[in-house]
C-alpha cells in the first residue's frame, strides 16, 4: 500500500529502455526518416498517383525515378569480378565493351564502330566511335582500351578476374594502333571473339589507376547513360548522365535493391515500394496480372536438357534410342503446366535471341507410339533403366521439370532414376574430369547454354569428342564443328552452323525440354523494358 | 493447464528479494573470474568452430572451380589456385589460416575481393540494432504478459491466453513475417517491408525477429510469476494487506524478471540465428543476409570472418549477463563468491 509506484516505475523503466534502444538504431535512422517518406511519395507502386509537389499543368513531367528489386546483387562494382546476371543487368547501364549482344544474338557496334580480321584470322582491327567520354570527363579512346585489357589479361588479372576474363582468355595481346584503331591478336583463330569480348567493359584508364581495384569497386566510373551516385552491397544508386554517347535515358534515378526472398520481392512491388521485381515465381503471375502489373519474359538463350552418357556404349549409344527419348517426352505441355507458359520454346537447340536459330528447325513432336516402335526396334523393346544426376533449382521448376520427363519415359518403359547433386562439390568436378572425377550414372542435367556468347556454337565445344572429360562423341558433327569455329565468313559460318544444328537434331546427343527463361514483374506505368543477354539497359524505359 | 508454463526453469528464486549484502570487492573478483572463465571458454569455442568450419567449408566444393565454371581449363585451375593458395596441401592452407585468423586477417572475400572481416564489421551495427529492437521486445511484452498470465492462471481467459501462446511456439518466424508484411505493408501500405530507413522500417522485422523467441519467454515468466506466488514471503505479504499489485511488482516480479533475462541472454545466440530469416525477408543489410549471400557463393572468407565475429557477439552477451543475473539476484552472488 506504502509502495504502489514501484511498478509504474518497472514499466517506464522498460519503455525507457525501448525508446533508447531505438535511438540507438542509429543517427541515420533518423536523418533518412524524410527521405523515406519522400521516395515513397514518388515510386508509390502501381496507382501513380501524382506527388504532393507536382501541380495539374504540368509542362514538364517529373524526372522519374525507379526501384528495381534484386534477388542477388552484382558481386561488385568492379565489372570484371563476375559475369552474366547479376552483374550485367546494372553493369550495362554504367559501362560499355567495344560490342554487344544484339537481340538476335549478333555481335553488334558498341564502343567499337566496326571491326575486321587480318587473313591470319588471329589479328583483328577496331575502330573506336569518335568522341566518346567517361563521366569523370576522361577520354574513352584506343588508350583506355589498351590498359583495360593490360590489366585485365595480365597474369594477375587473369586469376583475379576469371569469372570475366576466361570468356576470352585466348587474346594474346591488345595494343593501341592510334587513338581510335585497336589491334587485338589471339592465340588461335577464334571467329567468336566480337561476342566474347562484349562482356569486357572499358574502364577509365588514370581514374583506375588512381583508385586502384578496390577504390574503383567502390565509386565505378563507364561511359554508359548512368552514373553511380551510391554503391553498396544492399542498394545501388544510378543517376541519369546527360554526356554519355547512347544518349540521355528518361529516368532520371535507378535504384537497385538486394531482395533476396521471392515472396518478400513480390510484396514489395505489391505495396508499392519497388516498381520491378525480378524473378517472380510463375504462379504468382496471374495474379500479378490481375492486379495490373505486366510480366516480362526473357530468355537465357539456354535450354533445359538432360544429357545422356553415351561413351559407355549400352542403350543410350543408339541414336534409335535418344530419337525415342525425344518423342517419348511431351514438351509442349511441360512448358504450358509447369512455366506456366513463359517458356519461349520448347525442344529447339538454338532459341530466339541466339545466333543460328530458326524457327523452321526440326522439333520432335510427342509421339510415344513411335518412340515404342524406334525402342523395339533398336531392341529394347522392354525398356531399359538410366541413372540420372541431376542438380535441382536452378531454373524454375526444373525439378518438376524433370520429374514430367521421368513419368513420360516411364510410359514408354524407359524408368529414370534422378539423384540430386551439389553443383559445386559433384557436378562440376565430374564435368570437368577433376581428380579424375566421372558421371557414375549415364545421365545427367546439363543446359544447352550459349551464354555469354549467345551463339549456337558454344554448348558444341562440351557436347562433343575434343571435350576434356568427354560423355559423348559424334565423329560426324567433329567436322562441322571444326568448320563453324573457323569460318570467318559470317554468312558462310552460318550456313555451316545451319548444318551442323539440323545433324544434331538428327542425331539428338541429350534430351531437350523447354527453354530457360527469366520472369520480370513491373508496374504497369514503365514502358520499353527490355532483358537480353543480360543487360537491362534503362537507355529507352520510360515511367508514367 | 499449468503444463503450458514453461517449468525447464533457468530462474532461480525461491526467496524473496531478502538480503541486500552490498556490492563490493568480493564482487568485483567474482565479475573478474567469471569474465576470464569465458573468455577461455570463448577461444576454444572460436578456435573448434573455425577448425571445423574450415574443413567442412573444403568439404563442399572447390572454389577455383565455382569461380571459373564449366569453362575450366587445367592451366586456369591452377592459376587461380596458385593464386588463391588453394594448391597447398590442407593441412598447411589450416595453419596458414589459423595465424592470419589470430592477427584477426580473414582474407578477401572472394566475390567482391573486399576485407572479409571489415565487411562482417560494416554490417554488424544493423544487425545488433535489430536484436537489440527484438530484445527489448521480448522483455517488455514478456513481462507484460507473462505477468498477466501468470498471475492467476486458472483463470479462463489466461489458460486460453497460455494455450495461444504455447501454439504461436509452433509457428515459423518467417510465416509470421510473410503474413505481417502482407498486411501492413501490401494491404494497408502503413509500414516499409524493405530496408533500413528510419525508425518506423524496424516495426516489423523487430516483431518478427522478435516472434522467435517470444512464446518461449512468456511461456516462463508466467511460470516463474506462478511460482514466486505461492511462496510464503507472498503469502506473508499478502497477510500484512498488501494490494495485488504491490505483490505483483514489489515481490512476485523482481524474481520471476530475472529468470527472464537470463532465458533471453542464453538465447541471444538463438534469437541471432532467427536474424538469418528475418534480414533475408525484409532485405534488412545485416550479417544475417550477408553470411547466406557467403555461403551460397562459398565465400570461405567471408563465412568464417562471420562466425568468429558472431561467437564473440554472442558469448559478449552471455558474459555480460552472467555478470548483471548476480548483481540482480544476491543469492548467486553469495553462493559463487
Amino acid at each position: 500500500m506504502r509502495r504502489t509506484g514501484s511498478p509504474i516505475g518497472l514499466v517506464v523503466i522498460l519503455v525507457m529502455a525501448l525508446v533508447l534502444a531505438a535511438c540507438g538504431t542509429g543517427d541515420d535512422a533518423a536523418e533518412t526518416t524524410t527521405t523515406t517518406a519522400a521516395e515513397t511519395a514518388t515510386t508509390a507502386g502501381d496507382t501513380p498517383e501524382p506527388t504532393t509537389t507536382t501541380t495539374e499543368a504540368e509542362a514538364e513531367p517529373e524526372p522519374a525515378s525507379v526501384r528495381v528489386g534484386l534477388g542477388n546483387m552484382p558481386p561488385s562494382g568492379m565489372p570484371y569480378l563476375g559475369a552474366g546476371s547479376p552483374g550485367q543487368y546494372v553493369w550495362s547501364n554504367m559501362f560499355d565493351a567495344l560490342t554487344r549482344i544484339g537481340p538476335d544474338g549478333a555481335p553488334e557496334s558498341a564502343l567499337a564502330e566496326s571491326w575486321s580480321t587480318a587473313d591470319d584470322n588471329l589479328t583483328w582491327t577496331f575502330n573506336l566511335r569518335s568522341g566518346v567520354t567517361f563521366s569523370n570527363g576522361e577520354p574513352m579512346d584506343a588508350a583506355a582500351v589498351e590498359a583495360t585489357f593490360a590489366t585485365v589479361l595480365s597474369e594477375e588479372g587473369r586469376a583475379t578476374y576469371s569469372a570475366n576474363a576466361n570468356n576470352y582468355g585466348f587474346i594474346d595481346t591488345v595494343t593501341a594502333i592510334d587513338d581510335s584503331t585497336i589491334e587485338i591478336v589471339t592465340s588461335s583463330p577464334n571467329v567468336l571473339l566480337p561476342s566474347a569480348i562484349s562482356i569486357a567493359y572499358i574502364l577509365p584508364p588514370a581514374y583506375f589507376a588512381d583508385a586502384g581495384a578496390e577504390g574503383f569497386a567502390q565509386a565505378p566510373i563507364g561511359s554508359g547513360p548512368y552514373a553511380v551516385s551510391e554503391w553498396g552491397d544492399d542498394e545501388i544508386v544510378l543517376e541519369a548522365w546527360a554526356g554519355s554517347w547512347r544518349g540521355e535515358p528518361q529516368i532520371a534515378t535507378v535504384t537497385y535493391l538486394n531482395l533476396p526472398d521471392p515472396a518478400a520481392r513480390v510484396q514489395a512491388l505489391q505495396s508499392g515500394q519497388i516498381d520491378i521485381a525480378q524473378s517472380p515465381s510463375p504462379d504468382q503471375a496471374d495474379s500479378l496480372i490481375s492486379d495490373g502489373f505486366e510480366i516480362y519474359s526473357a530468355t537465357r538463350g539456354q535450354v533445359l536438357a538432360m544429357a545422356l552418357v553415351t561413351d559407355q556404349g549400352g542403350p543410350l549409344a543408339d541414336v534409335r534410342v535418344r530419337q525415342a527419348l525425344n518423342y517419348a517426352v511431351d514438351k509442349e505441355a511441360i512448358r504450358e503446366a509447369l512455366t506456366g507458359g513463359f517458356s519461349p520454346t520448347a525442344g529447339l537447340y538454338a532459341p530466339p535471341g541466339v545466333n543460328g536459330h530458326d524457327g523452321n528447325r526440326f522439333v520432335y513432336p510427342y509421339d510415344p507410339d513411335l518412340a515404342r516402335e524406334l525402342l523395339a526396334e533398336a531392341g529394347y523393346a522392354d525398356g531399359f533403366d538410366i541413372e540420372a544426376e541431376m542438380t535441382l533449382g536452378s531454373f524454375p521448376a526444373d525439378a518438376e521439370i524433370f520429374e514430367a520427363m521421368a513419368g513420360y519415359l516411364a510410359d514408354v518403359g524407359v524408368n529414370v532414376t534422378i539423384t540430386q547433386v551439389d553443383f559445386r562439390g559433384e557436378w562440376l568436378p565430374k564435368f570437368l574430369g577433376t581428380d579424375g572425377a566421372d558421371w557414375s550414372g549415364n545421365a545427367f542435367n546439363y543446359s544447352w547454354g550459349t551464354a555469354p556468347l549467345f551463339d549456337a556454337i558454344r554448348p558444341f565445344n562440351f557436347y562433343q569428342c575434343g571435350w576434356t572429360n568427354a560423355w559423348y562423341c559424334d565423329e560426324e558433327a567433329m567436322p562441322l564443328i571444326e568448320a563453324v569455329n573457323t569460318t570467318f565468313d559470317a554468312g558462310e559460318r552460318n550456313a555451316v552452323l545451319a548444318q551442323l544444328l539440323d545433324h544434331t537434331a538428327e542425331n539428338p546427343p541429350s534430351v531437350m525440354l523447354t527453354e530457360n527463361f527469366e520472369l520480370w514483374a513491373h508496374t504497369g506505368g514503365i514502358s520499353n523494358f527490355n532483358v537480353f543477354a543480360f543487360n537491362a539497359p534503362f537507355d529507352d524505359v520510360s515511367s508514367n | 493447464m499449468t503444463d503450458q508454463l514453461d517449468r525447464s526453469n533457468v530462474a532461480p528464486g525461491t526467496d524473496g528479494p531478502g538480503a541486500t549484502s552490498s556490492v563490493g570487492s568480493s564482487f568485483g573478483r567474482y565479475a573478474a573470474r567469471q569474465l576470464l572463465r569465458r573468455f577461455g571458454q570463448l577461444v576454444v569455442l572460436v578456435v573448434s568452430i573455425s577448425t571445423l568450419l574450415f574443413f567442412l567449408l573444403r568439404v563442399t566444393g572447390d572454389p577455383a572451380l565455382v569461380l571459373l565454371g564449366d569453362l575450366s581449363t587445367e592451366e586456369d585451375l591452377e592459376r587461380v589456385r596458385s593464386f588463391y593458395g588453394l594448391d597447398q596441401p590442407l593441412i598447411v592452407q589450416y595453419v596458414l589460416f589459423v595465424f592470419q585468423a589470430i592477427r584477426l586477417n580473414f582474407g578477401r572475400s572472394l566475390v567482391s575481393f573486399e576485407d572479409a572481416l571489415s565487411m562482417v564489421l560494416e554490417k554488424m551495427p544493423a544487425t545488433i540494432q535489430l536484436a537489440l529492437a527484438a530484445v527489448v521486445l521480448n522483455l517488455v511484452v514478456a513481462i507484460l504478459v507473462g505477468g498477466w498470465l501468470g498471475y492467476r492462471p486458472e483463470r479462463p481467459e489466461r489458460r486460453a491466453g497460455l494455450f495461444a501462446v504455447l501454439v504461436s511456439q509452433g509457428v515459423p518466424g518467417f510465416v509470421i513475417g510473410l503474413i505481417l508484411i502482407q498486411i501492413f505493408a501490401v494491404e494497408l501500405r502503413l509500414l516499409p517491408s524493405i530496408g533500413r530507413e528510419g525508425l518506423s522500417s524496424f516495426i516489423l522485422p523487430a516483431i518478427t525477429l522478435a516472434s522467435f523467441l517470444l512464446p518461449r519467454v512468456i511461456r516462463l515468466t508466467a511460470a516463474n510469476v506462478d511460482d514466486a506466488m505461492r511462496e510464503d514471503y507472498v503469502r506473508t505479504a499478502r497477510a500484512s494487506g498488501a494490494t495485488s499489485t504491490t505483490v505483483l511488482f514489489r515481490h512476485v516480479m523482481p524474481n520471476a524478471v530475472v529468470g527472464t533475462i537470463a532465458l533471453v541472454g542464453v538465447q541471444f545466440g538463438f534469437l541471432l540465428s532467427g536474424s538469418l530469416i528475418t534480414e533475408t525477408l525484409f532485405a534488412w543489410p545485416g550479417v544475417g543476409l550477408q553470411l547466406i549471400e557467403a555461403v551460397r557463393a562459398l565465400d570461405f572468407p567471408v563465412v568464417q570472418a562471420t562466425v568468429a565475429v558472431v561467437a564473440v557477439l554472442v558469448f559478449a552477451v552471455q558474459a555480460l549477463v552472467d555478470i548483471l543475473i548476480p548483481l540482480a539476484d544476491p543469492r548467486l552472488r553469495s553462493q559463487r563468491a
